[in-house]
């Protein structure tokens, strides 16, 4: 039988470390799509050495293990001069993971808005600019949140990482329970509900930013 | 009438590809040029490349006997632009696809802006479309919209690139009156189109494209009635049949 007793007494430690999970969560995504947007905007306003130098970077947040990269980054940061703390700097390496996803998303949904928009808006005497901030933009973060909710899952699910670098969120607090009391069961699938709910918050302010944001 | 638009030796490549050679042409204000022929021979990527759309890889195009480049030509509002796709911005509504760019470019407030979008939708006939989003709208509501924002930026020149070719029969005539209605109040207009009936009563010049080249330049009597060239007569044969 579960002890259900012991899941009530670790709950307020549960609940604490959940909440990081949520703002980590909540911070990498922003941040990630707002490294997103400028990193697209620059691609599609440069040339191609800044191309390059861009998809290396897309490249690079894929194709390297996210383990590795919030491990160089955790080394890295000190090493160029800046101390975060670790809650900090978990959040600047997720960020930079989800920035690799959130360029190519912004990219494919620019690709994917019929050209002649922009060449009618550059007739009209836009700069590019103007082009991205009032005709691309609004209807690429549309058609790009289903995409984005996925992402979502994702920086939630990467935040478990970042317990190997000590920050105090969910996983790394499962962790420290179990090893204290012996319990494995009880706390695995209380993480488990909680790491659930939060998806579906996050997922249902998702959806209900889709349906706002009519075209 | 003073001359308005001139290009000389005007040349457009894609990469190794030749689309328009040596084009000369000259227009005078308030003169209506039409620009046919078959498909693929240069009448979009000229009317483009006049538009700044294209960056010509030689020639000269003076406007009021200025030489400019794409640059000027765009910063200035020189030209409006009608596609075939319309190009409307979807995500706003009507009178927004009109507002924006005066706000924004020609930095006119918003509701002398307001005011102005109203003065040219009730031009076109669609101020009572105001609110609603371009794709509640039909095809020849649409193409009237977007002559509609095009002629809120106050352009020399307006260029029309098969205005009516992705229109549904029965919304054709809408279109071309109001082009016509343009035509009357004294526009400069350069027109690609298909539509050859439009093209005689409207045309003070009519030229025939192929193969990147003027074929034939000439009045829209002698283009219809005396065609000059073999390929002029074959072209017409063509088109007139349909
Ligand atoms: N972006 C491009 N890249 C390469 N070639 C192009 C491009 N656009 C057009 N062309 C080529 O240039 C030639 C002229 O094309 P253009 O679109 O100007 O013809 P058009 O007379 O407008 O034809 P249509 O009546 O079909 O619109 C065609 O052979 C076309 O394949
Ligand atoms: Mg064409």
């Amino acid at each position: 039988m579960l002890d259900i007793d012991f899941m009530i007494e670790i709950l307020p430690r549960v609940l604490r470390a959940s909440l990081v999970t949520l703002e980590i969560s909540f911070l990498s995504l922003s941040f990630s799509i707002l490294l997103g947007l400028a990193f697209s905007m620059v691609a599609l306003t440069s040339g191609k050495f800044v191309n390059i130098l861009i998809r290396c970077f897309v490249e690079f947040t894929r194709g390297v293990p996210q383990l590795v990269q919030i491990s160089i980054i955790y080394f890295a940061l000190p090493y160029i001069g800046i101390f975060f703390d670790e809650f900090w700097t978990g959040v600047v390496a997720l960020s930079f993971i989800g920035a690799g996803y959130t360029i190519e998303i912004f990219r494919n949904a620019v690709l994917n808005i019929n050209k002649g928009q922009q060449e009618a808006g550059k007739i009209l005497g836009f700069s590019n600019y103007q082009n991205l901030i009032y005709i691309l933009y609004p209807q690429i973060i549309k058609r790009s949140l289903p995409p984005i909710t996925n992402e979502l899952i994702n920086v939630v699910k990467a935040s478990a990482l970042l317990s190997v670098i000590s920050v105090n969120e969910l996983t790394k607090i499962m962790n420290d329970v179990i090893f204290e009391y012996f319990v494995v069961i009880e706390v695995l699938l209380e993480a488990t509900i909680m790491y659930l709910l939060i998806i579906s918050v996050l997922v249902y302010i998702s959806r209900y930013f889709e349906k706002k944001l009519v075209i | 009438m003073p001359n308005i638009l001139s290009i000389k030796n005007l040349n457009v490549f894609y990469e190794k590809f030749h689309a328009v050679k040596d084009i000369d042409l000259s227009l005078n204000e308030g003169e209506i040029f039409v620009i046919c022929g078959p498909s693929g021979s240069g009448k979009s990527t000229l009317i483009r490349a006049i538009a700044g759309l294209e960056k010509p890889k030689s020639g000269e195009i003076l406007i009021n006997n200025k030489a400019m480049n794409e640059k000027e030509v765009l910063n200035k509002n020189i030209f409006g632009m009608v596609f075939q796709q319309f190009n409307l911005f979807p995500h706003l509504s009507i009178l927004e696809n009109i507002t924006l760019p005066l706000m924004k470019v020609k930095k006119i407030s918003k509701s002398e802006s307001i005011e102005i979008a109203h003065g040219v939708l009730s031009k076109v006939k669609i101020l009572d479309q105001k609110d609603k989003h371009p794709s509640k709208l039909s095809g020849g509501q649409q193409q009237r919209c977007a002559i509609a924002r095009s002629l809120a930026m106050n352009p020399k020149i307006m260029l029309f690139d098969e205005p009516t070719s992705a229109l549904d029969p029965e919304m054709i005539n809408e279109v071309l009156d109001v082009m016509t209605d343009l035509a009357s109040a004294g526009m400069t207009m350069i027109i690609v189109t298909h539509e050859m009936g439009f093209a005689k009563k409207i045309a003070n010049k009519i030229i025939l494209m192929d193969n990147g080249e003027i074929i034939e330049s000439n009045t829209p009597n002698n283009f219809f009635n005396n065609p000059e060239t073999e390929r002029t007569k074959s072209f017409l044969n063509q088109v007139l049949q349909h």
